[in-house]
This record gives structure tokens, sequence and C-alpha cells, in this order.
């Protein structure tokens, strides 16, 4: 056992202290605080970069709804369509035009907007509004509704908690921080599984072409070896996440003292996109989560989604570092390599494409499927649990997970043992299975 | 020291070692011999642990060997290396933990070292900034560093540059006298012959010889003897002699060497006498065959008889 700990230490101790980590440890947040402040100032930029609109209005009725604002600033006119469309095309005309037709009242019909250089969601969003407006109130005054009592009744609104019903009495959901909280959790945790499981690989070949792997392994068991390093590279994981999260939550709230405005930007520019969108846009997410949870509060499964996470990241983790380090051992070269991580990483690519339909019905066949699969449910799983799901499902995912990974630990160790020293010709699939039949 | 009793390992269908048994004397210095591929790797491997042996036994000191025991081994292998982004004097010391040394027990006896070849300011050095000769004096220091009773090196001079394997020769023959025992594997026979006094040969996966150095060629010796005499060159040879292997001129010593082989029962006297008595005879002496001889004519024997039998 001590053995093992010497290992584990050596592993953690010089990459802890080489440049790489480091820099990645420090750039990383500052990164991410980078793009957050970049693009929020970009949503600001884009916003005042103002637009002239042009209001071509038949009916003569909305001339006073449009009215200068921050995203536009409004130029009257009057003419027929032909004319408008004749301006684009022959005098080459680059302002964003909006035509109201005389019939509008009657047809409802025939509104067209104009533009050569996309005036962008808020903008297009904003003009409708503005002739439904006054559409609406014309409709109703001609109906003989009294616009104040219209606007009382339309204000009524019915209040509604979403609960959800299980053993413990049911609990507040709340699915659009759960949603965002899926989506961070799921998508963290695969990040981690592939930068660690990946730094295992590279270790474990970086043994094998200097050569020290057979000096290393005269003195301690390959199975020690293999598992002094995964669980070495383990706790980096962890303390790069703590120091992560500690610097983006010092960060971000820096950050929101410095520029009240600048989250604000960003989670208005998030909401105007489609909520897939939204769930894939890596870097607002986790800001969003922050914001979200907070409101969420304590009724939320926030506790329960970090134990998870820490359960399924050691768990995926290790079935996976495990396999990456069986094949970085077997094989010799850097392309090699390639072309045998490719199947294994398969299923971890394909839980994140997964995800957007999990998040849409956590509940779906696909996704309690792919949620019970080991090689995809530390991911699925983890986009699943923050909407609330019953216990024994995460149970027996938890149990199959487990299992799995004994099993590819296990069998890891063997191709491993072997694979080390051998050098040479690259082996096959076939080969990796006989060497686990070696005595060992 | 160290004792293998009809040991076996095969993978998959290859057979690496076939029941192969020989017994390393203690402070003895033990050449392991046979061409690439005959299984000495192997068999090295099976005795530090590296990998089980499907059948057979090893013992160290008379025990069964045990991961434990081991760690009075200091094994440098044929597929060697270094961390390169690791410190020297780290490197070295993690090696030395890993071999169950204490941390302070190390430090003192790597400084011991770093003095002794002259090294000492390469302790902050990264292994990447050394050059191939200066990585395998620190692979070397590594390997005996924990003052190991068995000191197994495996084709240690291939790759070793001459300036290190005189060195590491003179620090391995220092370190016998003071009691350890040494065992090398080599496919390269004749630099067994002044550094071993013991020797075993494999080849095919099995062993074919084993003993003392001495032993083995007086066992295989063939009543061979030489002759070397100044004056014209005799114009008959000895009538004894059943066959005249060369006959030579010796430009050092400007005299004829001829070399002949005997019955068994003959006399070498008369052969001396036949010389004496014609030319003045300046050296006269038994030809002992080399290591690499008597290998070549079991490997030859051992191929015969394998395909005699199919």
């Amino acid at each position: 056992m001590d053995k093992i700990k010497l290992i584990i230490a050596r592993e953690y101790m010089t990459k802890i202290k080489s440049r790489t980590f480091i820099l990645l440890t420090i750039l990383g947040p500052l990164l991410y605080i980078g793009l957050i402040l970049g693009s929020a100032f970009l949503a600001r930029q884009a916003e005042n970069d103002e637009t002239t609109l042009i209001v071509v209005d038949q009916t003569g009725e909305f001339i006073n709804d449009f009215k200068d604002s921050e995203r536009f600033s409004v130029q009257l006119q009057d003419m027929e369509l032909a004319e408008v469309e004749r301006l684009y095309q022959e005098e080459g005309w680059e302002e964003t035009t909006v035509f109201i037709p005389k019939d509008l009242f009657e047809t409802k019909k025939g509104v067209k907007l104009y533009y050569t250089q996309n005036p962008g969601l808020s903008v297009t969003e904003k003009i409708k509004a503005t002739i439904n407006g006054t559409l609406r109130d014309t409709e109703m005054k001609k109906a003989g509704i009294d616009k104040e009592v219209a606007e009382s009744i339309r204000r009524t609104k019915v209040e509604m908690e979403s609960k959800e019903m299980g053993e413990d009495g049911g609990k507040s959901s709340n699915a659009a921080a759960a949603s965002v909280l899926a989506f961070g959790a799921a998508f963290l945790l695969y990040l981690f599984i592939f930068l660690y499981g990946s730094m295992v690989l590279r270790g474990v070949q970086e043994e094998k072409t200097s050569r020290i792997s057979e000096v290393i392994i005269s003195s301690v068991k390959p199975f020690q070896l293999m598992m002094g390093k995964i669980i070495g590279n383990a706790l980096l994981g962890f303390t790069q996440f703590a120091i992560w999260m500690l610097l983006i939550i010092v960060g971000s709230v820096a950050v929101g003292m410095i520029f009240p405005d600048a989250l604000n930007g960003v989670q208005e520019g998030m909401m105007a996109n489609n909520p897939q969108l939204q769930a894939s846009a890596a870097a607002g997410v986790d800001m969003d989560a922050v914001g979200l949870i907070m409101q969420a509060g304590m009724d939320f499964n926030v506790f329960e989604t970090i134990f998870f996470f820490f359960i399924y990241f050691i768990g995926g983790y290790l079935l996976y570092s495990s396999l990456f380090a069986a094949v970085a051992a077997a094989v010799d070269g850097q392309q090699d390599l390639q072309q045998f991580m490719l199947p294994i990483a398969l299923p971890l690519i394909f839980s994140m494409v997964l995800l957007t339909a999990v998040m849409q019905n956590p509940n779906s066949p696909l996704a309690i499927t792919f949620s019970m699969f080991p090689f995809t449910s530390p991911i699925v799983m983890m986009a699943r649990i923050p909407f609330g799901i019953p216990w024994y499902e995460k149970l027996i995912s938890v149990v199959i997970l487990i299992i799995t990974f004994m099993g590819s630990v296990n069998l890891s160790g063997k191709i491993y043992r072997v694979g080390l020293l051998s050098y040479g010709a690259k082996p096959s699939w076939k080969q990796m299975f006989k060497w686990l039949r070696y005595k060992g | 020291m160290l004792r293998i009793e009809d040991v076996s390992k095969s993978y998959g269908e290859k057979v690496a070692i076939k029941n192969i048994s020989f017994e390393v004397p203690k402070g003895s210095t033990f050449g392991l011999l046979g061409p690439n591929g005959a299984g000495k790797t192997s068999l090295i491997r099976i005795i530090n642990q590296i990998q089980p042996a499907d059948k057979g036994e090893v013992f160290f000191n008379n025990e069964p060997i045990t991961s434990h025991l081991v760690n009075q081994i200091g094994y440098l292998p044929e597929e060697r290396g270094l961390y390169k982004k690791m410190k020297v004097g780290e490197q070295v010391l993690y090696l030395a933990r890993l071999k169950g040394m204490s941390k302070a027990d190390a430090v003192v006896q790597i400084k011991w070292w770093f003095e002794r070849l002259g090294i000492t300011d390469w302790w902050t050095k990264k292994v990447e900034t050394l050059s191939k000769g200066m990585q395998q004096k620190v692979q070397f220091i590594a390997t005996v560093l924990h003052k190991p009773s068995l000191i197994i090196l495996d084709e240690p001079f291939s790759g070793f540059d001459p300036v290190n394997a005189e060195i590491v020769k003179n620090e391995l023959l220092r370190m016998k006298e003071e009691g350890a025992t040494i065992m090398l594997s080599t496919h390269r026979m004749e630099s067994v012959e002044e550094l071993c006094d013991h020797i075993a040969m494999i080849h095919n996966s099995e062993k074919v010889l084993d003993g003392k150095i001495a032993d083995v060629k007086r066992q295989f010796k063939r009543n061979e003897f030489e002759v070397k005499y100044r004056g014209e060159k005799l114009e008959s040879t000895p009538e004894e002699a059943t066959e005249i292997i060369t006959e030579n001129y010796d430009e050092e010593h400007q005299a004829h060497v001829l070399q002949m082989r005997l019955p068994g029962d003959e006399h070498s006297n008369k052969v001396l006498q036949f010389v004496m008595e014609q030319r003045q005879v300046i050296g006269f002496g038994e030809i002992l065959p080399s290591v690499e001889e008597i290998f070549v004519d079991i490997a030859k024997d051992n191929v015969n008889l394998t395909s005699v039998s199919k």
C-alpha cells in the first residue's frame, strides 16, 4: 500500500507543479470570465449598433406607435410596395423597412420586413409586438370592448406551483433550473472524464515510450502502478475542480460588482435564443445555473446532484481511464493510439449527442435505457437527476456502473500488464483479448 | 543465492521458456547466455516477479521468492528509461523509495553515489537535458542504490558507451567484493569471459548448459594444442595429431603457429618433443574453447537434434 501512495504522490506532485497545469488552472477561469465579459460586450455592441427603421404605413394608423428606441431610429415614408422593392433592387438600399399594407385591418396579412442585414431577433420581435398591439386595440374598439377593462382582464393570471410527487410527499420543481443544472453537470462530467482520462492515457504512454515501465514494475505490481496513476490523476482533477470553482465564483462576483449589467446582458442574450441553443451554449450555462440555483434555493435537487456528480465522476472516470490506460499500454505509437482510442471514446461522445433529447424528456425509454448502460450512464444519468427520478433507477444505474468498472479495471489491468512489456508491432484487438487469458 | 526450479512460461501458443533449472551461487558473477529471443528476458522477468511462471518456482536464499524479497534485487532491464520531465535527484529518490528505502536513507545514498560518479551537480537537472550516456549512469545508480544483494542486468552492455561500460564494470566488481551476487544476461558471449565465473546457456527456450565457466570449458575442451616455434616452417606435422587446425605465421612473435587436435588418450609431450627436436619452441599450450564456440557447438547439435526428431 505504501508503494501505491508513492505512485499517487509522484503522479500528483509532478503534475501539479508542471507549467501546463498551473497555466490551465489559472487561465481556465480567466478565459471563462473573459468569455462572459466578451460576449456581454459583444451583445451590447450589437445593440448599440443602431438601425434605421423605415416605416411605410399605408393605413396611417401606426404613425405614432413606432418610436425611436435603443434598437432603432424611426423614419416614416409613404410609398407603394413596388417602389420599396425597386429601391432595394435598383438603388441599393441598405435600410431596414417595415411595410404595412392598406388592408391590414381587414386581412391581418401583408406586413413585410425588408432588410439587407438581419436586424436580429429582438428588433423583429419588437416590430411585431408594436403592430400587434395597435391591431388588437383597434379590434377591441370595433368590438366595443373598453381598453381598460380588457387590460385588467388580460392581466388576470393564475399562480401555478409545479410539484413532483414522490414518496417523500412531493417537492417543488423548477424545470428551467433543472435543465440548466442537468446540462451543466453532464457537460462538466464529460469534460472531466475526458480531460483526466486522457491524462492517464498520456501518462501511461509516457512511461511506455520512455521505457521506464519495466523499471517501475520490478518494484511494484503493474496493477498498483495503473491504479496509482488513475487515483493520482483523479485527485488532480478534484484539485483543479476545486480551484476552478473557487476562482469562478470569486471572479463572477467580482465581475458582477464591477459590471453589474454584464451578466444580465448574457442572460438576456441566452434567453432570446431557443432552448436548445441555450442548453448547448456551454459558456453561459454555469452562470445561469448559479443564478437560477440561488433562486430555486434549498428545495431543489442541488445537493443530490452534487452527490451523484461525484459518484458518476468516480465511476465513469474509473471505467474510461482504465480502458484508456490499457490501450495506451498496449499500443506503441501516437498514431496507432488514435485508432484504438476512437471506439472507446465513442459512447462518451454519443452520450453528449443524446443530451438534448434526454433533457427534453428525462423519462423517455431512450433516456432510461442509456442512463442504465454503463458507458453512457454517467453523463445521461447526470442529465436526468436534476429533474428528479425514482431512487431505484439511480440505484440500478450505479450498481451496473460499479460492476462494469470493476470488470474493466480488472480486464484493463491484465492488458496493461502484458502491453506495457511488449514493444514493436501494433497488437490487434484479437491479440489483446488473448492477453486477457495470460496467467497473472 | 538464487535457485530456479523447473520454470516454464508460455505466451499463448508461444513457448518462452521450458523446464529451466539452475542455481546462481552466492557471490558469483553469473552470465545468462543465449541468442536474442532465447527466453532470457522472460526468465529474468519471472525472477523479478514482473510476470508469473506457468510452472516451477524461484527460490531466493532458499525461500520462495515474494515481492518483498524482490526488494533485495537490483534490476536493470534491457528496455530502460527515465521520466524525461523529472529532475534527476527526485527521480532516483522515487525509484529508491519504490524499492522500500526510507527517504533519509535514500538521500544519503544518492549523494554518495553522485559524488562517486562525479555528478553532484545533476540533482536539479531535468532528465531530458542529459545525454544518453549520462542517463545510463543515472539508471545504473537507481539500480544499485538500495544495496541489493543480487544485481540483475539484462543486456547491460548493449547501449552503454565504452566509458560508462568500464565504470559499470568496475563498480560491479567492487560490489561483488563487498558480497553482492551479480547476474547478467547477454547475447554477446565474448563479453562474459572476463566478467563471469558461472554461466547458464539458454537456447530455444531450454537450458542447454550451466556451471562454473572453468568446469564448462574443461568439459568441452577437445584436446587441442598450440605450439609456437621459430625458424623454417616444419616440413611435416606430428603424426600423433589427428587434425591440423591451422598453420600460421605470427608476425609479432616472428614465429610459426601450429594448432592441432590430438586423440583423447595421447600425451601432448610427444608433440612438443617432435617440434623441439627440430625447431626453437617459444610457446606451447592447450587451446580451451571460448564460450561462444561452446555455444555454437551446442546450438548446432541442438538444431540437428530437432531436425532429426522431425
